[in-house]
């Protein structure tokens, strides 16, 4: 067992993982205010991908640049829909399933308005440092991922101190914890929820341009990363930001010993195995119930 | 036959529609030569069953499963696989999708259906997933992307099919009837209405809940061979579909009525219509009907269409002073 | 002794719910279970039917230790209870309902029918049978309650503040049911706040306050008891 290859593969696992981990902030953070998993996540991130790719395409926009359009523009988008097309359905205490039935439509349109505005190819974006690596201790590693990750942490980190510190987060985490409560003691739940739901679209928009340089987008692109969300929410702890993080790494690392040791093709596999065993053995998440 | 009759003469409202309806079916392919809107029927019918299958579940145990592609793309290859590998007949090819169905349902079924909340209908798709990608890299077993063609498949004619389907399509109703007779039913229906009441009552959820997933799974994997034989083409990419198989099913029964005998019917109809209408003239945007269906529906006819019309006659019959 | 419990106790992320709290029940009896709101009597419900397990303590059962089997299991074994919340389930008749709690004991469909049709006779409920639950009034609900765990034919029963948000009448008809029950030979015990009505039913009362078992005796024991008296500051008996 050569360590050093050892060594890179869990550096590069713990990279792609804090993007993961992004991704899925946001899935997480919806679920324990409203208590819906979102399956449109993965094409919010979709969109955040091909704002992020048209902005390079039509005016050479940075991807890093992009993450401030991208922000807002989800933002809104997230807003709008909770607005108009999921809070009715919520105050209509419609079964939970209703709801999570319902964002999954919202993922097949937003897939399939893709697919006919953008045709089903890949695009990526490639810039001078798509590809560039720095070594450091013998470790190759990507810079955008690097850079990535750091941004990653950053914005989780921001987030962490928005909610405990402000008092737009406090109103978020007191929803969470009981919204009957919260609506008595005055807290507007309904625009809680929406901003809610409008952050949580940001963040996986912003986790869009970041994913860009280092991988592609397609129309279909969306399945697969709510599904890579729902795990790493699950592995972390439903409702827990820190759990996100933890269910992140933990996902990259798996993948990438999958892909190093076993195959590319099933480097998914180990992922999958540790969520079986994470529902067998510890259902709440290997963070588990602590709030945020 | 006299059962039959005596049923008709006891119950004259609700069976008659019925008998009719399974006359009219019967002599169908007789009468309409019209192999298009032969093709039309099976589909509906094939959906229907498949909607009812998923309905046992996800309706009346309240146990909903976006992944339900899971069993029918293991019914599939089950069946291709058996037959192409072994010989197997393709007629107990059914026998096999069904039972192989059932099989992969137990695992997740004995995982998740402990757990409350989300973690169900979203392992199931999970599992539909990981199913794909085995497929879809095991290209020395199951020939990958490739697929599956079957050139001679367990029959020929397209009014054989229509016959089939029917047959399977009755002989899922009538199951399903039976058991929401019995105490098996009862026990779901509770589990959908207040889990912790039903284990207050004596019921032990977990087990019966996975009763009514095995079920559910077995016919779905026999619809999955029915689907393979049909077709005679299948791949990863077809069976194990989240959007075309999955939340198809779940669009048909939410459509027709979630929890409602009939609904998936009623669903399976307007679903296969609407998307056949869409492919002749909009091929893209097939998906995209699928999803502002759902979220039409969800937002403005939660019950479904004959949950609707039972809410409205109850309120009816109510406020008439029963 | 058909029921001991001994040294039950149950903390909730450091609230003291249940502290070591001791009673035994006698083939036959009624007894109440009582104390002000937070007392805990709900949680001891709660794991004698098993939904919560205890952190300390032992319950048996006809001299079996059943602490911490699962709700369903103890159903089975005789120990059905009520809900202070009423939990119908909505989508299914009043009868169907009771089937639910016949098929406990009962597998056939035909049977299990004939026998809910004479719960409901037992507890005044049968015009109500084809109603859908959902339509039923509070009073009705809490009756439902009662006729479906009757249904699952108990030797305990648990009755969880059966009486709240009833009127007078109904809480009359109530009291007259539980009689009723009694005499049928099911043991029973009674989680109640009307004052009146559980003095006038219990054999023997036991007073909780802060998770403790405070007293235990006669109705006029405890009615007479400064304990529970400064417990209760006596204002609800005042009320009633």
């Amino acid at each position: 067992m050569d360590i050093s290859i050892l060594i890179q593969t869990i550096v590069s696992g713990i990279l792609v993982g804090g993007l993961y981990a992004l991704i899925a902030l946001g899935m997480t953070l919806i679920f324990g205010v409203m208590r819906i998993i979102n399956l449109a996540h993965g094409e919010f991130l979709m969109v955040g991908m091909y704002t992020c790719f048209w902005l390079f395409k039509l005016w050479g926009v940075d991807p890093y640049l992009s993450i401030i359009l991208s922000i807002p523009l989800l933002f809104f988008l997230g807003s709008l829909f909770q607005r108009y097309v999921i809070l009715p359905v919520i105050k209509s205490r419609a079964p939970g399933e209703n709801q999570i039935l319902l964002t999954a439509g919202i993922g097949l349109v937003l897939a399939n308005v893709a697919l006919l505005l953008f045709s089903p190819n890949y695009f990526t974006v490639l810039t001078r440092y798509s590809n560039a690596t720095f070594i450091f201790k013998k470790i190759s590693i990507s810079l955008p991922l690097f850079w990535d990750f750091l941004i990653s942490i950053g914005i989780t980190g921001i987030l962490y101190l928005f909610l405990m510190k402000t008092d737009v987060g406090s109103s978020i985490r007191a929803v969470a914890q009981n919204p009957d409560a919260a609506c008595l003691m005055g807290i507007n739940t309904d625009r809680v929820m929406i901003y809610t739901f409008g952050i949580g679209s940001a963040l996986v928009g912003a986790a869009g341009s970041l994913f860009m340089p280092v991988y592609y987008v397609f129309p279909s692109i969306g399945e697969l990363f709510t599904l890579k969300a729902f795990i790493v929410v699950v592995l972390g702890g439903m409702g827990s930001a820190i759990g996100a993080l933890v269910g992140g790494l933990t996902l990259g690392v798996a993948e990438s010993i999958g892909a190093t040791y076993i195959s590319m093709g099933l480097k998914d596999g180990l992922g999958f195995a540790i969520f079986v065993l994470v529902l067998i053995f510890k259902p709440s998440g290997l963070v588990g119930k602590t709030r945020f | 036959m006299r059962h039959l009759t005596s049923m008709i003469r006891k119950k004259k409202k609700g069976v008659l529609p019925i008998v009719i309806l399974l006359v009219i079916l019967i002599i169908l392919p007789l009468v309409l030569k019209n192999q298009y809107i032969l093709h039309l029927i099976i589909l509906v019918m094939m959906w229907a069953a498949l909607g009812i299958s998923w309905n046992l579940l996800g309706g009346y145990t309240g146990q909903v499963s976006f992944g339900h592609a899971a069993f029918f793309g293991v019914g599939a290859y089950a069946a291709c696989l058996l037959h192409t590998k072994l010989g197997v007949s393709l007629w107990a090819g059914f026998l096999f999708a069904g039972v192989a169905g059932a099989l992969i349902s137990i695992p997740i079924g004995a995982i998740c259906l402990r757990l409350r909340g989300p973690y169900f209908a979203l392992s199931v798709l999970a599992l539909a997933e990981v199913l794909r990608l085995i497929t879809l890299h095991w290209k020395s077993f199951t020939e990958g992307a490739v697929g599956i063609l079957l050139i001679v498949p367990v029959m020929g004619e397209k009014v054989e099919y229509y016959y089939l389907i029917l047959g399977l399509g009755i002989l899922i109703m009538l199951t399903i009837a039976y058991i929401l007779k019995r105490r098996m039913g009862f026990y779901f229906i509770a589990i959908r209405e207040d889990e912790d009441a039903a284990e207050a009552l004596g019921i032990f959820t977990t087990r019966y809940k996975l009763f009514s997933l095995i079920v559910s799974a077995f016919f779905t994997g026999i619809l999955g061979s029915f689907f393979a034989n049909y077709t005679q083409f299948i791949d990863p990419y077809i069976v194990f579909s989240i959007g075309e198989v999955s939340i198809a099913m779940v669009l048909v029964v939410v459509l027709g009525g979630i929890g409602t005998f009939w609904g998936p019917v009623v669903g399976a109809l307007i679903v296969v219509l609407l998307s056949e209408g869409f492919r002749s003239f909009f091929a893209q945007a097939s998906i995209l009907v699928y999803g502002a269906l759902i979220i039409i529906v969800i937002l403005f006819l939660p019950r479904g269409i004959v949950g609707s019309i039972k809410a409205k006659y109850r309120l009816y019959t109510v406020s008439k002073g029963e | 002794m058909l029921l001991e419990v001994k040294g039950l106790s149950k903390n909730f992320a450091g609230l003291r719910a249940v502290h070591s709290v001791d009673f035994t029940v006698k083939k036959g009896e009624i007894l109440g279970l009582i104390g002000p709101n937070g007392a805990g009597k709900t949680t001891i419900f709660n794991m004698i039917s098993g939904s919560l397990k205890p952190n300390e303590g032992r319950i048996l059962f006809k001299e079996r230790d059943i602490t911490g089997l699962s709700p369903p299991r103890i159903c089975l074994l005789g120990i059905t209870r009520t809900f202070q919340i009423v939990k119908p389930l909505p989508r299914l008749t009043v009868l169907e309902n009771v089937m639910v709690g016949v098929f406990s004991k009962v597998k056939d469909a035909r049977k299990a029918r004939g026998r809910a049709l004479e719960v409901l006779e037992f507890t005044e409920q049968l015009p109500k049978k084809d109603v859908m639950a959902s339509s039923l009034t509070l009073g009705e609900w809490k009756k439902l309650e009662v006729s479906r765990a009757l249904a699952t034919s108990p030797e305990i029963l648990l009755l969880d503040e059966c009486m709240a948000g009833l009127n007078t009448k109904e809480i009359s008809d109530a009291i007259h049911l539980i009689g009723k029950i009694r005499e049928r030979g099911v043991t029973i015990i009674v989680i109640e706040h009307v004052m009146k009505a559980i003095m006038s039913i219990s054999d023997r009362i036991v007073v909780l306050n802060h998770g403790e078992k405070i007293m235990e005796g006669t109705p006029e024991q405890v009615t007479n008891d400064p304990e529970v008296i400064k417990a209760y500051l006596g204002e609800d008996y005042a009320k009633r």
